[in-house]
């Protein structure tokens, strides 16, 4: 662990703030091709803020949720479709979502303030926010995101608090802190309000 | 040897905040204590003073602050009375919100010896440039959370308002990462909801700690608070609901037609 370094690599940039205004536009480029250590750049990873551009993977994200009966306002019963892009926000702390570890999934529990909602016309809109326990962190310690889809009508009800969901990703996923990323949803994506399933797949 | 003490800040922003000369007094200090919030902090100060010595080690989880901070001021006071040329700097601003600052130079000037306090850049200052409010613009009231909820005051809706602390409500212990902020939070969203609209916006403020960072900066509905993420930095910034009242009588007393170029 060279902090030494790390702490002569911050005062560079205080005292260059051009580089540091190319290291806040894309640190993993900029870090990329820093005199610094595998374990220094590592270090920064869990200092920075923002430390690491989202890691560019092609991942199929599910989130069993247990079916709201204000998510849908008609009989449904064959999954919907989701287009456009999701939002996620890691607002407190760095996330990295783990590929999945049993066929399972991981267990979470939605938070507060969730919401769910179906449109008449079977338009999709969600803002959940989860707390994730890294399988493989020893701490216990949860963290939290936050993904979205479209904009929930102010009249929906919230989600019961701290329902266990179950998570799988076949991929894992990183995501910055405190910095909001959008990823457009491919074929396949779709929620199924009778089994309350939200598949997300996103490159 | 006589002893002496100088007490600075290192700012909030490790590195870049620091002032000239709060530096040398670090650097040429035969004793520098002090007590950062990053890890990197630690090597940087070593870097300047390389027996710098780290006031960490007294924070333990569960520990009351009270007695945390009667420890670190009878530590750096003893360096004091040793005869030593001390040097203690805490992160932001040292009269700011470090009660072992207020113990220390009440110890040291009672005992004779010379003590100088030198500022540094607060929390608030990080504020006031982040959020781009201007304390000359409509005045600013600011309080410490539990004491503002202690210790209601006569404060006023239409002038901004900073909360500190709002993410360390009710506890006056080192606190951990089991800390439950969403109770002290529910106490404040109910008491503010007596001044402010449901819907009226907040911010969650945290300034950033390393120079590659960002500060914090979450918009809330008042109604939503108890939910909000918070940690032990985060700062409330209640923003007024309308503008102070103009007296017309005062305005034409002192000769003024409006203080809009104020």
């Amino acid at each position: 662990m060279d902090d030494t370094n790390l702490v002569r690599f911050m005062q560079d940039l205080v005292n260059n703030p051009e580089e540091l205004r190319r290291y806040k536009q894309d640190p993993s480029a900029y870090l990329a091709s820093a005199n610094l250590s595998e374990a220094a750049k590592g270090l920064l990873s869990q200092f920075a803020a923002p430390f690491m551009a989202v890691e560019e993977v092609s991942t199929v994200f599910t989130l069993s949720i247990p079916s709201p009966k204000q998510a849908f306002s008609t009989a449904q019963a064959e999954p919907i479709p989701l287009t456009k892009t999701a939002e996620l926000h890691a607002p407190n702390a760095p996330v990295i979502i783990e590929k999945t570890g049993s066929a399972k999934g991981d267990q979470c529990s939605l938070l507060p303030l969730s919401y769910i909602h179906v449109s008449p016309e079977k338009v999709v809109s969600f803002s959940l926010r989860i707390a994730y326990i890294n399988p493989k962190d020893t701490t216990d310690y949860s963290y939290v995101f936050h993904i979205s889809l479209g904009s929930v009508p102010k009249s929906v009800e919230p989600l019961a608090e701290n329902i266990p969901v179950s998570l799988t990703t076949i991929k894992p996923l990183v995501l910055t802190y405190n910095k909001a990323i959008t990823r457009e949803l491919q074929v396949g994506s779709s929620y199924d309000p009778s089994s309350g399933t939200l598949k997300l797949s996103f490159t | 040897m006589p002893g002496s003490l100088t007490i600075v800040g290192t700012g909030i922003t490790l590195i870049s905040h620091i002032t000239a000369e709060a530096q040398a007094a670090i650097a040429r200090a035969d004793k520098t204590f002090f007590l950062v919030t990053h890890p990197l902090g630690e090597q940087w100060l070593r870097q300047l003073n390389p027996n710098a010595e780290s006031l960490a080690r007294f924070y333990t989880p569960q520990r009351e602050r009270l007695d945390v901070y009667r420890d670190i001021t009878d530590h750096v006071f003893g360096a004091v009375q040793a005869g030593h040329t001390v040097c203690a700097a805490f992160y932001g601003h040292p009269a700011v919100f470090v009660m072992p600052t207020q113990d220390l130079v009440r110890r040291a000037q009672a005992a004779g010896y010379p003590v100088g306090v030198l500022p540094g850049i607060s929390a608030e200052d990080c504020l006031f440039a982040d959020l781009r409010l201007d304390p000359g613009a409509l005045g600013c009231q600011s309080y410490e959370a539990t004491d503002f909820l202690a210790r209601p005051r006569r404060f006023d809706a239409a002038t901004p308002l900073i909360l500190w602390q709002v993410g360390v409500i009710g506890y006056f212990q080192v606190v951990d990462a089991t800390l439950d902020a969403a109770k002290g939070l529910a106490l404040l969203e109910v008491f503010l909801r007596r001044w402010y609209p449901m819907e009226h916006e907040v911010i969650i403020y945290e300034a950033a700690m390393l120079p590659i960072g960002e500060p914090i900066i979450t918009k809330v509905a008042l109604h939503r608070l108890r939910n909000a993420p918070v940690t032990a930095f985060s700062t409330l910034y209640v923003p007024p609901i309308v503008p102070p009242p103009v007296d017309a009588h005062m305005l034409e007393q002192l000769g003024l037609s409006s203080i809009d170029s104020l």
